[in-house]
């Protein structure tokens, strides 16, 4: 196990901790109002103080963290399963309907999330959902493209001519040579995609777009903070460092396991054993 | 006079032996072949003289090149030698040269490098070179682009990088392997040319007897690392007395008697196991702007090819002749835009499914690749099973028997079962791919050059495997290959196909020894003769 890959776990491992820690017991009320104790510095009680309406900091960072991880995870989920089904669908069949997939992609990549988060928001509303939504379509294509450049060699390998030939149709080929053999690429695809995620979230939660008052969340705890920035820095700093660890968490995650899965660092093959007579 | 001088040269590699004791001698104007199968050291001595070994390399010993000890130069000198007085020719001629240069640049590169001469200078030492290895500047552009050459011509550019500097020594590792045989004339005639103008010494390393018997001046055959056999290439073959290089000499040229001449009974009257009826099949180019006309390359054109139940049927060609495009529709794998393909009489195209099924069972394939014709992910039992679906008596606990029964028949143990492929050797990968095609008990199986990449003592090893199924089984082949020898050894019937066509198809005997097709003949012509070898 590489450096990355381990400081990579610990720090997805902690946050993931928290925000499930967080479902169940915070320091203190995070939605608990307290303005005679509000701009208390840290101290034992308020280890990173509290802010302009008297909320205990920490337990907003803590219940804070679930919006961000359950967000990118169900949107990466979106994106897996729509791109990855897609992209190794075109690169199998080839023609038209590929040409007319990878298309309709490169149309998606065009517009950013934030664009379709605000179109959701004007036809559904504002909430949670739309963002995971927003995000999740914008993992689309970016799936379908990995998905399809990493089968594209699959679909012409031997192995999968030899499963032609021996009668098996393109679905038992699709899951059972292609998907184990791209599943890499798309894991290390996939922890990218949830840090950028996390940064996705947190945007839309800063211009009101993802999780809604009175919930806490890091993103509009920086919008909110932004005024006070003269006054009471921690309010900025605190959610915004909870961002920054995060997303960095997972880029070195992801980094780790593509070191650790590069099947060019795979164990060589023995040397031919075959020549004795 | 002794140009290049290797003593005692050692090397280990992360702690690994790879060359152990390796002594060599080359005089100028001399070829020294260096044979032995993959795995043996032959490349790495190679690299071990170019100082280019990989990291985590310890080198000891002596490699003196006119008296001056090549180890002991540190790497601004070693770069001084590398191009300079030292050239090498790699195998793969593709990527062995830079695709973003043109040809004219990437020869002059080195001439620029240690001569440091004027631009123009440069550019006419580059033409020069170019002109010397049979790429006319008049004809072949200079400015043209790796891509933009074939397979022999790109060889030729690699060529001329080696001897643009006139180095002393020249080094060619593989240099005719991915080439077809007739290029692979031209190109061993090219180098024979070079060494006796110049007068460098050659250093020819290859895998092929073949080639090492129509160069080499003197030989050395490495095994295991070290040199278990060296002398003049006259009369080589009778003076080996080490077991291994016997075993590889005899691998090589025993092998067309090794087979048993075929038994085949049939019925005339019963159709065909398998045939092709006048197939087409094109393949649409680019096109220069969308309005441009579509052009097509016409990878097939009406190709016959008749396939009976217990024959042996051997497909010639060279690349791009369109062999395994007949392969791949003759699989069901791809579909003739004109003819038709037929299994037992019936169009392939319009089977009803049980029927479908049973062809499906009944043709199997082997393809040339055994690193990429096994799934990494699935276990070699998992791999020889798959095919079993087809048969409705293959199911339940009948499904490991038969697995392991298609293991044992191949050699393996029915151990193996539970390894992934990246546990097995070459040869023994395509014993796994060879017990997949057994599985379900066919009556043909297309080998499409699925020996050519195995060394030669494994490649008699699979032969003579595949002639004792056949006898066992009375099984079909359709193999497809570019090497005569094997044809040779496998074959009853032959048939020669040359840019899209079969140009010349009968008995093995006739076709192989009494040729009536010019093109035949210039392939057997191009063929190295190995006689001189036998031991």
């Amino acid at each position: 196990m590489n450096a990355r890959l381990a400081a990579g776990a610990a720090i997805v491992g902690g946050v993931c901790a928290l925000a499930l820690l967080a479902l169940l017991w915070t320091p203190h009320d995070p939605l608990a109002l307290n303005v005679a104790g509000r701009f208390a510095p840290p101290s034992p009680a308020h280890w990173l103080g509290t802010d302009q309406l008297g909320r205990d900091v920490l337990s907003l960072i803590m219940r804070g963290a679930a919006g961000p991880v359950g967000v990118s995870l169900a949107a990466v989920c979106i994106g897996l399963a729509v791109g990855g089904t897609l992209g190794v669908l075109a690169a199998g069949r080839g023609g038209i309907g590929a040409h007319a997939a990878l298309r309709a992609s490169d149309f998606l990549f065009a517009f950013p999330a934030l664009l379709v988060a605000i179109l959701l928001r004007e036809t559904l509303g504002p909430g949670v959902l739309n963002a995971m939504v927003a995000i999740g379509i914008f993992n689309v294509p970016v799936f379908t493209r990995v998905a399809y450049g990493a089968s594209l060699p699959v679909w012409r390998s031997g192995y999968v001519a030899a499963a032609r030939v021996a009668g098996r149709g393109g679905a038992w080929i699709g899951v059972m040579h292609v998907l184990p053999n791209i599943a890499n690429t798309l894991i290390v695809q996939a922890t990218i995609q949830l840090s950028l995620g996390v940064l996705a979230e947190a945007s839309l939660s800063y211009i009101g777009l993802g999780v809604q008052p009175p919930q806490p969340s890091w993103g509009r705890m920086l919008y909110e903070a932004q005024t006070l920035l003269a006054i009471a820095p921690l309010l900025a700093i605190a959610p915004g460092l909870a961002i920054v660890v995060t997303v960095l968490g997972f880029n070195l995650l992801g980094e780790g396991l593509r070191q650790a899965l590069d099947p060019r660092r795979a164990t060589p093959p023995e040397p031919d054993a075959e020549t004795a007579p | 006079m002794t140009l290049l001088a290797v003593d005692n040269l050692d090397v280990d590699i992360d702690g690994r032996p790879i060359l152990r004791d390796v002594g060599l001698r080359l005089a100028r104007g001399e070829t020294l072949g260096i044979i032995g199968q993959s795995g043996s050291g032959k490349s790495m001595t190679a690299l071990a003289l170019m100082g280019l070994l990989p990291e985590g390399a310890r080198v000891s010993g002596r490699i003196a090149l006119d008296g001056e000890d090549l180890l002991r130069l540190d790497e601004a000198a070693m770069c001084s030698v590398r191009g300079a007085r030292i050239g090498i020719v790699f195998q793969e001629p593709l990527s062995a040269l830079n695709p973003l240069m043109t040809i004219g640049d990437q020869v002059a590169e080195g001439i620029r490098q240690h001569r440091r001469p004027a631009r123009a200078q440069a550019d006419a030492l580059a033409r020069a070179a170019l002109a010397r290895v049979g790429l006319d500047p008049a004809q072949v552009s200079p400015g043209r682009f790796p891509h933009e050459l074939s397979g022999g011509q790109r060889q030729r550019v690699a060529i001329a990088m080696a001897v643009a500097m006139e180095p002393d020594v020249i080094i060619a590792d593989e240099p005719t392997t991915a080439l077809d045989v007739t290029t692979q004339a031209r190109i061993l005639d090219l180098l024979r040319g070079i060494v006796r103008d110049g007068g460098p010494g050659l250093l020819l390393v290859s895998h092929d007897l073949g080639v090492i018997a129509a160069m080499a001046d003197r030989i050395a055959v490495m095994d295991a690392g070290r040199i278990v056999e060296t002398g003049p290439a006259a009369g080589f073959g009778p003076r080996v007395r080490h077991p291994r290089a016997r075993t590889l000499l005899a691998a090589a040229t025993l092998r067309a008697e090794a087979l048993p001449a075929p038994v085949t009974a049939r019925s005339e009257h019963e159709p065909p196991l398998l045939a092709a009826h006048a197939v087409s099949r094109r393949f649409a180019l680019p096109r220069a702007h969308p309005f441009a006309r579509r052009t097509y390359r016409h990878a097939l054109d009406d190709v016959s090819l008749q396939l009976h139940e217990g024959e042996s049927v051997a497909l010639i060609g060279e690349s791009g002749s369109g062999k395994s495009t007949l392969a791949r529709l003759l699989l069901g794998l791809d579909r003739p835009d004109g003819g038709r393909v037929t299994y037992r009489g019936a169009d392939v195209a319009s089977l009803p499914t049980d029927t479908r099924r049973r062809m499906r069972a009944d043709v199997q394939a082997v393809f040339q690749d055994p690193y990429t014709s096994l799934d990494p992910h699935k276990r070699a039992g998992w791999i020889v099973a798959e095919p079993l679906h087809l048969d409705p008596d293959a199911g339940g606990s009948a499904r490991e028997d038969r697995v392991a029964e298609a293991l044992r028949e191949v050699g393996l143990s029915p151990d193996d079962a539970k390894k992934y492929p990246h546990a097995f050797s070459g040869g023994q990968r395509q014993r796994i791919a060879l017990a997949r095609a057994l599985v379900t008990r066919p009556r043909l199986v297309v080998l499409d050059e699925a020996v050519s990449s195995l060394d030669v003592s494994v490649q008699a090893q699979i032969l003579d495997l595949l002639a004792r199924l056949r006898a066992g089984h009375g099984l079909a082949y359709l193999f497809i290959t570019h090497d005569l020898q094997v044809a040779r050894a496998v074959a009853e019937r032959v048939a020669v196909m040359r840019d899209g066509r079969i140009v010349e198809e009968g008995p093995a005997a006739q076709v192989l020894h009494a040729p009536r097709h010019p093109y035949t003949q210039a392939l057997l012509a191009a063929r190295p003769d190995v006689s001189a070898f036998a031991v």
